[in-house]
């Protein structure tokens, strides 16, 4: 199965940015069966707080359902911003299977600044890829959210998402750090214009498959989900570890991780040094 | 802020490695003043407990505080710097052990004992482990010490920077066949949390046996320093010893993108970093005592509870 990621360059034209989905999707026809992956608000352009009318986020919707239904591919839709009760904006993104239908979402609150906010679901959609876990936005770059999918038995995310920081080259290669701690396969798809940095990757524990810089094009890569299981397996020879990170936690030690109003002192059992020195 | 960071290489002589490690501080102090000097995983030579290794039982061990530790005090305060003591397997004179690693402070008193939390290999059957995750308060600021495996769940290192830890320690050793994955891995973590990390590997090799099979364990050096940003500002060979030397600027801690992304943390959502890894179907440390045919520590004492371990 092929993993698939077109990184479109897009500005807050949506009809223009429509036209280079399309464009995108169309080099790409015919490939084989797996899964595209969609930058985070790839219709829109990054970080544009309007809102598409109704009939453009319909348009799009029913343009990526007849896509999957076509080509019998899996389509996570990057994001597009929609309008919920008493005005709050979100960004929605949708895994849709290859018969066109939608399978699962994600919804995440757009800040004032435009920025995407974290949320609290990390959903996981179970398929013939592999268990999917499904990410959208910032919350990629925290620790937590792509760990309790990874627990929770995530063998592939697929994070419609974005390069932003400051330090670029660190931010891309934090994708395959990511797969490595959490023994994941990641599929990222990267915003491309209006701030946004490119950097879509297909990595691995063991590497990158594919990875694009800041052109507007395709990468693909091969995925099998038995890479995954096996090296998610225990070696008690110690030749191959990356099971490790999975299956030797000790929760109770985490606790902290949790705690709203956590400070940082004593509660994680900090030690005082009985000394002062000169810096 | 400065640190050095030892590569030391395993070597047949015990006598030998204790006097290395002796120089190696020495040595340093020739450079100026040094704030932390760190040493990898077991820098005296393997333990016994490693494949092949059953006659370094009692030589590779050390009781805590004894004559080994006395003389790192006497030099940390010889040379006013922190000692963060790598590792060593600590023998707890009942029949159990620790992988322990003791931070030392300039007036030679032992300031804390990182003990290892996540057990790793024969460890998981023959040694006992920390059963809390502690950082540091020096009057250079906060650190944390994760030895070796406790570097590969990320909730170590994420839990140490929310204690505000500034510089997280890791004593360990490169397996070779993890050497590229390793360095990435570890510049990921200081970028996500925004801290500067030293790790501080060793050379050498073990072979031995584990169950049937013909092992052999390399340590591949790649000792280096990541900051904030994600950046690997040394980095040392893999074939040999060597010391490196890393001034540190705490002011890239304050200027990192990890700390917006820790702003925006929802802990109250995070509720399932507390279950275990629903893949778990193995209990490891019965097959692994099997394979050695040793008592299980488990059998004598209590341990913390863990995933695919046994609970007494």
């Amino acid at each position: 199965m092929r993993i698939i990621i077109p990184q479109v360059r897009s500005g807050w034209d949506c009809r223009a940015n429509e036209r280079a989905v399309i464009r995108s999707l169309s080099k790409i026809r015919g490939s084989c069966d797996g899964v595209v992956v969609l930058p985070e608000a790839v219709f829109t352009g990054f970080g544009n707080p309007e809102i598409p009318s109704s009939l453009l986020s319909r348009r799009w919707l029913e343009l990526l359902s007849n896509y999957a239904r076509s080509e019998r591919l899996y389509v996570y839709t990057g994001s597009w911003p929609e309008e919920r009760s008493r005005g709050i904006r979100i960004q929605v993104a949708r895994l849709l299977g290859p018969d066109g239908r939608e399978l699962a979402r994600v919804e995440r609150e757009i800040l004032s600044d435009g920025s995407t906010a974290t949320g609290d679901d990390f959903p996981i959609v179970e398929s013939p890829l592999g268990s999917l876990g499904l990410v959208l936005g910032p919350d990629f770059w925290l620790i937590e959210p792509v760990r309790i999918q990874c627990l929770k038995g995530a063998e592939l995310l697929l994070v419609s998402g974005a390069i932003t920081g400051s330090r670029r080259a660190a931010q891309v290669a934090a994708i395959w750090g990511i797969a490595t701690i959490n023994t994941v396969g990641i599929a990222f798809a990267g915003s491309l214009g209006c701030g946004a940095l490119g950097g879509s990757s297909i990595a691995m524990p063991e590497g990158f498959v594919g990875r694009l810089e800041e052109e507007d094009a395709v990468v693909e890569g091969d995925w099998s989900r038995d890479t995954i299981v096996r090296v998610r397996e225990p070696d008690l020879q110690f030749q191959q570890t990356m099971w490790f990170g999975l299956w030797s936690r000790r929760p109770s030690l985490y606790r902290t991780l949790t705690e709203v109003d956590f400070s940082g002192d004593e509660r994680i059992g900090m030690q005082k040094c009985d000394c002062e020195v000169e810096a | 802020m400065k640190v050095a960071v030892i590569q030391s290489e395993w070597i047949e002589n015990i006598e030998e490695a204790l006097e290395r490690a002796y120089r190696a501080v020495r040595d340093i102090a020739q450079y100026g003043h040094v704030d932390f000097v760190c040493f990898p995983e077991f820098f005296l030579g393997p333990p016994w407990y490693m494949p092949g290794q059953g006659e370094l039982k009692g030589v590779t061990d050390t009781v805590i505080p004894g004559p080994i530790t006395d003389e790192f005090c006497e030099l940390a305060r010889s040379v006013g710097t922190h000692i963060v003591l790598g590792s060593l397997v600590e023998n707890m004179t009942d029949g159990m052990y620790r992988n322990s690693s003791l931070l030392i402070n300039p007036t030679g008193h032992i300031a804390g004992n990182a003990v290892k939390a996540h057990a790793f290999g024969n460890e998981m059957v023959l040694c006992c482990q920390a059963d809390s995750l502690e950082t540091f308060d020096t009057g250079l600021g906060r650190i944390g010490v994760a030895v070796c495996s406790d570097f590969w769940i990320p909730e170590v290192i994420r839990v140490f920077a929310l204690a505000h830890a500034r510089i997280i320690f890791v004593p360990g050793g490169t397996l070779i066949q993890n050497q590229s994955l390793m360095v990435n891995a570890l510049s990921t973590a200081a970028y996500m949390n925004g801290v500067y990390l030293v790790y501080a590997s060793s050379v050498g090799r073990v072979q031995g046996r584990r169950g049937e099979r013909k092992v052999e364990v390399r340590f591949a050096g790649t000792s280096l320093v990541a900051d904030p940003n994600g950046t690997v500002i040394a980095r040392a060979g893999s074939d040999g010893t060597q010391t490196l030397l890393v001034d540190l600027d705490l002011e890239r801690l304050n200027d990192c993108d990890a700390r917006s992304w820790i702003a925006q943390r929802r802990p109250q959502a995070y509720q399932p970093l507390l279950d275990p890894y629903v893949g778990i179907r193995r209990d490891l440390t019965a097959e692994l005592q099997m394979n050695i045919g040793a008592p299980s520590m488990s059998d004598t004492r209590e341990v913390p509870e863990m995933g695919g371990r046994r609970k007494k």
